[in-house]
């Protein structure tokens, strides 16, 4: 049979994002290792325009992680670390009365990069939190009427401890239904660990990552992503998931709408990661988990978190068992 | 046969394909000489050319492909000939002809090895029927034995080629080809006997079946087909209690069918009557043992009917007598063993006389078994009075009072004694004779009159029910008296064995009969429906005068009467409904198919040959007629607006025949979009995709490569934008050949 592979989207747009996706999977995954899921959700997330919550113990690579897909993408990054006493303005930028100019002048806070880490987001205020809410949504922050646009792209990595809950203030829902994706790191195997102690110990200032991933070319793969085509079937079947969680009886809620619309950008975003410009019911059913669980609350909630966040995801993979998939 | 050898190649391979392929149109046209009446040349040319190919394939391997393309729409002008000729058959014949010699001569794809099969086959059964000889099974075997090699090699060759069987280059194939002796030695004789040996075997435990299975009863030796489909009833038995013919009522499948033709007239009431019963013994009436051996004896065979009846005729074919009516009577199984008749008759015609045994005394015809098949039988010439003539006592029994073995019968003369016996209680004799005074009131008087004053009588003091319980605490020990003396209502068998009793008590000879009343007229076949809810039972005296006179004394039924009460068959009120239609179904089937009369079916034959000729000469005619127009049309002068009407409708047809590759793409699923979900195109991909699911074939690391091709081809078809669709059709012939 002719090989030649008739596209819907352009053959080059599709190389491009292959070789960005390539280019940035081989860099982090040099550092990271043996995190080959965690990290091709980030990468979704990253092409989906998405922003990431990392729940996981202290010290196993969120960090790590998060600064490696800055460098790798020639991007800014920040990092803020959250604690009781942080203040709303200490994340989006305050403004400040300049004497020579006599006037205010906007001073910009961490928010304003391309990679955002807020590490242990739930240790913050309420009002600290939700001063993220807009950014996160709209990529931009307003101060004083004033309206300023940050990094584009811009990705949010927020990190949470699940064990650990003394002082923190829990994410509300809203906030919750910002992300994306809920990720775990866990802990590498023994193999990795063994890689990981046997290399020499380095800053992450002295990290080479070669040739780095210019923010154009991520800025065409999000704009990739939309384009990528979800035949009726399979929104049938996304709507079918939707659904089903909405019906559910163990969860206080179902899935929102923007859910339902992050269901989708998600598998969109994983159908391109793999180099093809259609979606399939597995790109939903391999997504789903990342993206529903953390939106969805139990009825009757758990005392720990670990054991709510299992049995969400099992009330989850059962929804996907159940729901018929396109064939 | 030839099966796959490690010494060929594709290319041997399709050689011999080739060669099966060519032997069988060889074959199947040489059929056609058998023909007496069909020209012999086409046969002669096709049978030539094939000889000639098959002697120097190379010769035919090197033909271009255009001599082909010229053969094929040479066809059409050699076959419209014939059909100008106005024959039907012989057009026939040679457009299957000139197909096979081009098929036979040409065939590569799968297609078009399943055309050359069926063609063959449809030729030489088209031979075959028309001839009916001999050489035609030699030619069938022969075929069955070629076709099988042919698919089996076609099977091969596409495996041996991982499915790309169509790809061979013929003229590569043929280049190395240094004769069939040389390719045969290749072959490897094993295989080649085996195939053969099995292929024999076959023919051989298929030759034995077929000489064994018709000498073989195969339902008296296989116990499993001596199943009785049917429970049989109990009530239309020898031996009758009280009640057992009432019990039958209440099913209300039909017992039996009874199809009259060419008969003006029918009883207004039909009594279907299948055994009289004269042995009375508390409440219940039996065929008396004398009777009862006869019946049981196999030698009181229809054959010896002529001893009693000599008016009687009992054969296996219908009398030659056309002007008779004629009643069939199709029994359902497990209804009785005794025929039910309407009376007398002049002629029985049976299938299997030798299984039907007489009962001259009591009028009646009894199987060896209730049969577990629909029985068929045929009378003529019934009577269609209510009486039925009685037979001298043992006129005739001289030479049969020894049995088989040469022991002399015990004289058993119970038989007339028990006509008139009543055998009962001294209250319940004294109560009888006191009704039987109340009914003559002392006066002598014929049978018939009795009979007429019983039945008055019986009629006055008891009404019609279905149940009634005898009250047990009576100084009668008669069921029967009992029933009398109580007043209580009754059903068919009270009336009938209380007549029997009065009768008898009288002095005149009464038995009682049992079998179907009535029945109801089918208008969709014209047929009488008796059902077992008609089952009745009813009453028999004698008149003295020769006759059994039928005697009927359940309320509603009528008194006695000599006469005939008939009615125009036009006149019958008709069962509708849809049961009445789908039994009627069952009898057209029986009439048709099951029927022992062979003329029905030569005739529905001949009607369906009729019939068909009749179509194909319209036809013919509306060809003809269709043709002639289109040449007036032709030759009529050409105005601008014609010419031009005609050249665009040539284009527009020349567009859609370029065009109608794409249109019969999935044509079956474009016919049955409006019954599916979707479109056609993403279904067919989705049901490939399916099928590909969990097969993990071992193959070659180039065709996983072209399977995981397909499958993301597949996958796109399915679940992609259809601007990006590679051409469909070449996706799911790639598929149907990988996965």
């Amino acid at each position: 049979m002719e090989k030649t592979m008739s596209e819907f989207l352009p053959t080059e747009v599709m190389n491009s994002s292959r070789d960005v996706f390539h280019r940035l999977k081989t860099v982090i995954g040099s550092r990271i290792k043996g995190k080959d899921e965690v990290i091709d959700n980030i990468l979704i997330c990253l092409a989906a325009g998405g922003h990431a919550l990392i729940e996981d113990l202290p010290g196993v690579g969120k960090t790590t992680l998060a600064y490696c897909l800055a460098k790798a993408m020639h991007s800014d990054f920040k990092r803020i670390q959250f604690t009781s006493d942080l203040l709303p303005t200490d994340v989006t930028g305050v403004s400040v009365y300049d004497e020579k100019e006599k006037s205010f002048i906007f001073k910009k806070g961490p928010i304003f990069s391309n990679i955002v880490l807020a590490d242990e987001i739930n240790r913050a205020t309420p009002k600290t939190q939700s001063s993220l809410l807009e950014v996160m949504d709209h990529g931009r922050v307003s101060i004083d009427g004033e309206t300023h646009v940050v990094g584009d792209p811009f990705i949010v990595l927020a990190t949470q401890n699940p064990v650990d809950y003394e002082g923190t203030f829990p994410l509300p829902e809203s906030q919750m239904d910002r992300f994306l994706m809920r990720l775990q790191m866990g802990y590498p195997s023994q193999e990795n660990e063994l890689q990981i102690l046997a290399s020499e110990n380095s800053n992450y200032n002295d990290l080479d990552f070669g040739d780095p991933v210019s923010r154009e070319d991520i800025v065409r793969v999000r704009s990739t992503v939309a384009n990528v085509y979800v035949e009726n079937s399979v929104l049938e079947y996304i709507l079918g998931i939707i659904t089903a969680t909405r019906t559910e009886t163990e969860f206080k809620a179902g899935i929102s709408v923007r859910g339902c619309l992050a269901l989708k950008t998600a598998a969109q975003a994983r159908a391109l990661y793999l180099g093809r410009d259609f979606v399939l019911p597995e790109d939903v059913e391999s997504v789903s988990s990342a993206t529903l669980s953390h939106r969805l609350n139990l009825r009757r909630p758990s005392s720990d978190a670990i054991e709510e966040r299992r049995l969400v995801e099992g009330i989850v993979s059962r929804i996907l068992a159940v729901v018929p998939q396109p064939k | 046969m030839v099966r796959q050898s490690q010494k060929l190649s594709v290319n041997d391979m399709f050689r011999i394909k080739w060669l099966l392929g060519a032997t069988m149109a060889i074959v199947s046209i040489s059929s056609l000489f058998n023909l007496e009446s069909h020209t012999r040349v086409q046969g002669a040319v096709c049978f030539a050319v094939l000889a000639i190919s098959i002697v120097f394939p190379k010769l035919l391997a090197s033909a271009p492909p255009i001599v082909w393309k010229l053969f094929a729409f040479s066809i059409i002008p050699m076959v419209s000939i014939d059909i100008f000729a106005k024959e039907t058959v012989p057009a026939l014949l040679n457009l299957n002809t000139w197909l096979v010699l081009y098929r036979g001569l040409n065939h590569q794809k799968r297609r078009e090895e399943m055309q050359l099969v069926l063609l063959c086959l449809f030729l030489l059964v088209m031979a075959g029927m028309l001839t009916t000889s001999l050489v035609f099974g030699v030619q069938l075997l022969l075929y069955t034995g070629l076709a099988l090699g042919f698919l089996t090699m076609g099977t091969l060759l596409e495996s041996k080629s991982q499915g790309d069987s169509e790809g061979i280059d013929p003229k590569e194939a043929w280049k190395n080809h240094r004769g069939w002796w040389q390719l045969s030695n290749r072959a490897g004789y094993r295989n080649m006997a085996l195939g053969s040996a099995m292929f024999a075997s076959l023919l051989g435990i298929a030759g034995l079946a077929f000489l064994f299975i018709p000498r073989v009863d195969v339902e008296e030796k296989v116990d499993l087909f001596k199943m009785k489909a049917i429970s049989s009833q109990t009530g239309l038995s020898d031996s009758v209690q009280l009640g057992e013919v009432t019990n039958i009522k209440k099913d209300n499948r039909v017992a039996l069918r009874v199809d009259v033709s060419g008969r003006a007239f029918v009883p207004a009431m039909p009594y279907w009557r299948a055994l009289a019963l004269d042995e009375y013994k508390n409440g219940g009436f039996s065929v008396s043992p004398a009777l009862k051996n006869m019946l049981e004896d196999r030698r009181w065979t229809p054959y010896n009917a002529i001893r009693f009846w000599n008016d009687r005729w009992f054969a296996d074919t219908p009398s030659r007598d056309s002007m008779r009516d004629r009643w069939t009577f199709f029994l359902e199984p497990g209804v009785s063993k005794f025929l039910p008749v309407l009376g007398s008759f002049r002629h029985l015609t049976f299938s299997d006389l030798d299984k039907l045994s007489i009962g001259p005394y009591e009028h009646a015809f009894s199987l060896e078994d209730t049969p577990s098949k629909m029985v068929s039988y045929q009378l003529e010439g019934i009577d269609l009075s209510p009486t039925i003539p009685t037979i001298d006592t043992y006129s005739h029994l001289e030479d049969f009072n020894v049995d088989a073995k040469g022991r002399r019968y015990e004289q058993d003369s119970s038989y007339p004694r028990t006509l008139l016996e009543l055998p009962m209680d001294s209250g319940s004799r004294e109560y009888i004779d006191k009704v039987v005074r109340e009914i003559s009131q002392g006066v002598p008087m014929t049978a018939v009159d009795f009979a007429t004053k019983a039945t008055e009588y019986l009629a006055s003091a008891h009404g019609y029910s279905l149940s009634s319980t005898l009250p047990s605490d009576s100084s009668l020990e008669d069921p029967i008296a009992r029933w009398m003396n109580a007043g209580l209502d009754g059903h068919c068998e009270f009336f009938a064995s209380s007549l029997v009793l009065l009768s008898r008590a009288a002095g005149f000879q009464a038995r009682l009969v049992v079998g179907f009343k009535g029945g109801a007229w089918n208008a969709f076949e014209n047929y009488y429906m008796v059902r077992n809810s008609d089952a009745h039972a009813w009453a028999e005296i004698n008149d003295g005068q020769g006759n059994w006179l039928r005697v009927d004394p359940t309320p509603g039924s009528g008194l006695p009467t000599t006469v005939p009460q008939t009615i125009a068959l036009s006149s019958q009120i008709a069962e509708g409904g849809s049961q009445a239609y789908l039994d009627s179904l069952r009898m057209l089937w029986y009439r048709r198919i099951v029927n022992f009369d062979e003329q029905a079916q030569k005739e529905a034959a001949i009607q369906i040959k009729d019939f068909l000729l009749a179509y194909m000469q319209i036809a013919e005619e509306w060809t003809i007629k269709g043709i002639k127009e289109l040449y007036n049309w032709i030759v009529a002068p050409w105005s601008t607006k014609k010419f031009i009407t005609t050249t665009s409708s040539l284009v527009i047809a020349v567009l859609i025949l370029l065009y109608q590759r794409n249109l019969a793409l999935n044509y079956r699923e474009l016919l049955l979009v409006p019954f599916r979900r979707g479109d056609p195109i993403r279904r067919k991909a989705s049901k490939l995709l399916n099928r590909s699911e969990g097969k993990v074939a071992e193959v070659s690391e180039e065709l996983a490569v072209r399977r995981e091709n397909v499958i993301s081809e597949l996958q796109r078809l399915r679940f992609g934008p259809k601007e990006s669709w590679n051409d469909p059709r070449v996706v799911f012939r790639e598929a149907r050949r990988l996965l």
